[in-house]
């Protein structure tokens, strides 16, 4: 089994009026199976409203399945004795770094994790010092995080959770809010942590130009999984990607454009390098 | 109608240990109609800018003219100002509080004094200029998505019928279709009500695509505003202050540097793809 498993997760949303009577149900996430291996990097995709922050809620326990059953680093998210071990499996970074931050000082943000684990002090040090080292921040660990750029910020944030040494990442947007600067900091940040640290990172994103080093790509539409498979595969499927209301890197829609107007150009381009030595081929 | 900046000067914490330079001397000139695209990393100033366009914020030093006016000058009326210059924050679905849609963006209007008929009327343009469906009027705004809600919200600022239109950064956290829609809608509007539209961006994709004039800042200061080829064409002085060019700029460039002839200057995938058509169709019928 990987380290995060789903069988048939089902989850819904039900509004009630005041008296408590079901008024509508919303099937946000519908028959989920998805296996991650350890270790993998793995993107999410989905139009807003596709389920993909549900399905994030899910793997740190903040919501339980209505249906089916998932398990994270082994443990069945429905039983509510495992909470605590889900939560420091699964960590999860979200979109505001503003709304994770409450130390006054970076590194006592990023202990924040361990300690209320119960770390040893001196453990703690230990832990918060490599975290830093990690993200590349640790030259600002006695800074004010409030000082701090949006990117940096959200490093803080990632070592805090690499604190709590878990197994695996959930990064639900994180960003969304960055500049593009602050966007290649954070990306080459989790790849980094997700190649030399071995973590199994799980981004969900809707910079479709951050997914392309993954190992897989998941592409959720109305609860459900529609596409999966490595970048490369998935991207050469450019139309049924915009019917999901999603999109394809610019280079990856010129080379299909090209292809389209009869150039010899290989389908699945990534990167301006590889559409750049295949023009010069021709 | 036009917006002027003369020498404009702004210091955070005057005074302070926090004391900030945070706009550096600048002049420009925003022409009635125009398009334009606001970048720059984050604080570099833009957000400061924006906010003295709609007398948020005063000058330290320098003045601001708006049509002609000094906006500093004791006589002048800020409220109109503010009535006119319609300024949508970054994230404004958290900013929506009403129980409908409907009451939400006729919030706007009816502060302006307007007759019920006209707050109406311009509310109902409004969300129907963002493209939200007669059938969610009555609903409860928090019921919406995101790309709705924010829609909604932006469809508040459009019922006060501002001659220009300052968005920050109206794309964060959509999905791309939901970005395509919302600045199609810009664009529309900006051609068939000829508002003055200054946008606010961290996509240079959105930027090539959409805009007139692109004004870079940094550290406070603007340091390019023209048009977006010439601006794309400093990608290299643009990638050391944080920024970047769209991915066709640096294709172009790459073959380029490859000894194939294209012209560097295409910024969206459709200048691009022509020239690179282009240079192929030259390249067989020589060959």
């Amino acid at each position: 089994m990987g380290i995060i498993k789903a069988k048939q997760l089902v989850h819904e949303y039900i509004r009630r009026d005041e008296e408590g009577n079901t008024i509508g149900i919303n099937r946000a996430l519908d028959d989920i199976d998805i296996d991650i291996k350890k270790g993998d990097f793995v993107a999410i995709l989905g139009h807003n409203g596709s389920g993909k922050s549900t399905l994030a809620k899910h793997l740190n326990a903040i919501l339980m399945p209505t249906e089916g059953t998932l398990w994270v680093n082994g443990y069945d998210t429905k039983e509510e004795d495992n909470i605590w071990n889900i939560r420091q499996s699964a960590g999860m970074v979200f979109q505001n770094p503003d709304n994770q931050i409450i130390g006054t000082i970076v590194e006592e943000d990023v202990g924040f994790g361990p300690e209320n684990l119960g770390v040893e002090t001196k453990e703690i040090w230990k832990r918060v010092e490599e975290s830093l080292q990690a993200v590349g921040m640790l030259e600002y660990r006695s800074h004010s995080p409030n000082k701090l750029s949006g990117g940096q910020k959200q490093r803080v944030a990632i070592a805090g959770i690499m604190a709590m040494r878990p197994e695996c990442i959930v990064l639900d947007e994180p960003t969304a809010m960055l500049d593009p600067n602050g966007r290649k900091e954070v990306i080459r940040t989790i790849s980094q942590l997700n190649r030399e640290e071995k973590v199994t990172v799980l981004l969900i994103t809707h910079y479709m130009e951050e997914v392309i080093g993954a190992d897989k790509v998941i592409v959720m539409d109305e609860g459900k999984i529609v596409m999966q498979g490595a970048p490369r595969e998935v991207f050469t499927r450019v139309e049924e990607l915009k019917e999901y209301r999603l999109d394809v890197p610019q280079v990856t829609e010129l080379a299909y454009e090209l292809r389209k107007n009869g150039l010899a150009i290989p389908e699945g381009i990534l990167t301006v390098d590889e559409l750049v030595s295949e023009i010069a081929r021709l | 109608m036009s917006i002027t900046l003369d020498h404009v000067n702004y210091s955070y914490s005057v005074g302070s240990a926090y004391e900030k330079h945070a706009l550096k001397d600048v002049n420009l000139t925003i022409k009635d109609g125009e398009f334009i695209g606001l970048i720059g990393h984050t604080g570099s100033g833009k957000s400061t800018l924006i906010q003295h366009l709609n007398g948020l914020m005063k000058a330290t030093s320098g003045t601001i003219y708006y049509n002609g006016k000094d906006i500093y000058d004791n006589d002048f009326n800020m409220r109109e100002l503010r009535n006119k210059v319609g300024l949508v924050f970054q994230y404004p679905e958290h900013q929506l509080f009403e129980t409908t849609v409907i009451k939400d963006v006729s919030f706007g209007p009816k502060n302006q004094g307007l007759s019920q008929l006209e707050v109406d009327l311009h509310s109902y343009e409004a969300l129907k200029q963002v493209g939200i469906e007669e059938d969610l009027i009555d609903c409860s705004p928090f019921e919406l998505s995101g790309g709705q809600k924010r829609r909604v919200a932006i469809a508040g600022v459009l019922a006060m019928r501002p001659e220009v239109l300052i968005l920050d950064e109206p794309t964060a956290g959509l999905d791309p279709a939901g970005r395509d829609e919302i600045l199609d809608q810009i664009s529309k509007l900006h051609k068939e009500r000829n508002i003055t539209v200054i946008l606010v961006s961290h996509s240079m994709e959105d930027v090539a695509k959409y805009v007139d004039r692109i004004i870079v800042m940094n550290k406070g200061e603007v340091v390019y505003s023209d048009v977006p080829k010439k601006v794309f064409a400093n990608y290299k002085v643009l990638e050391t202050i944080g920024l970047a060019a769209p991915q066709v700029t640096y294709v172009m460039n790459g073959l380029r540097e490859q000894g194939i002839m294209v012209d560097t200057n295409a910024t969206t995938i459709h200048e691009a793809k022509e020239e690179i058509l282009k240079w192929a169709r030259r390249e067989i019928i020589e060959g």
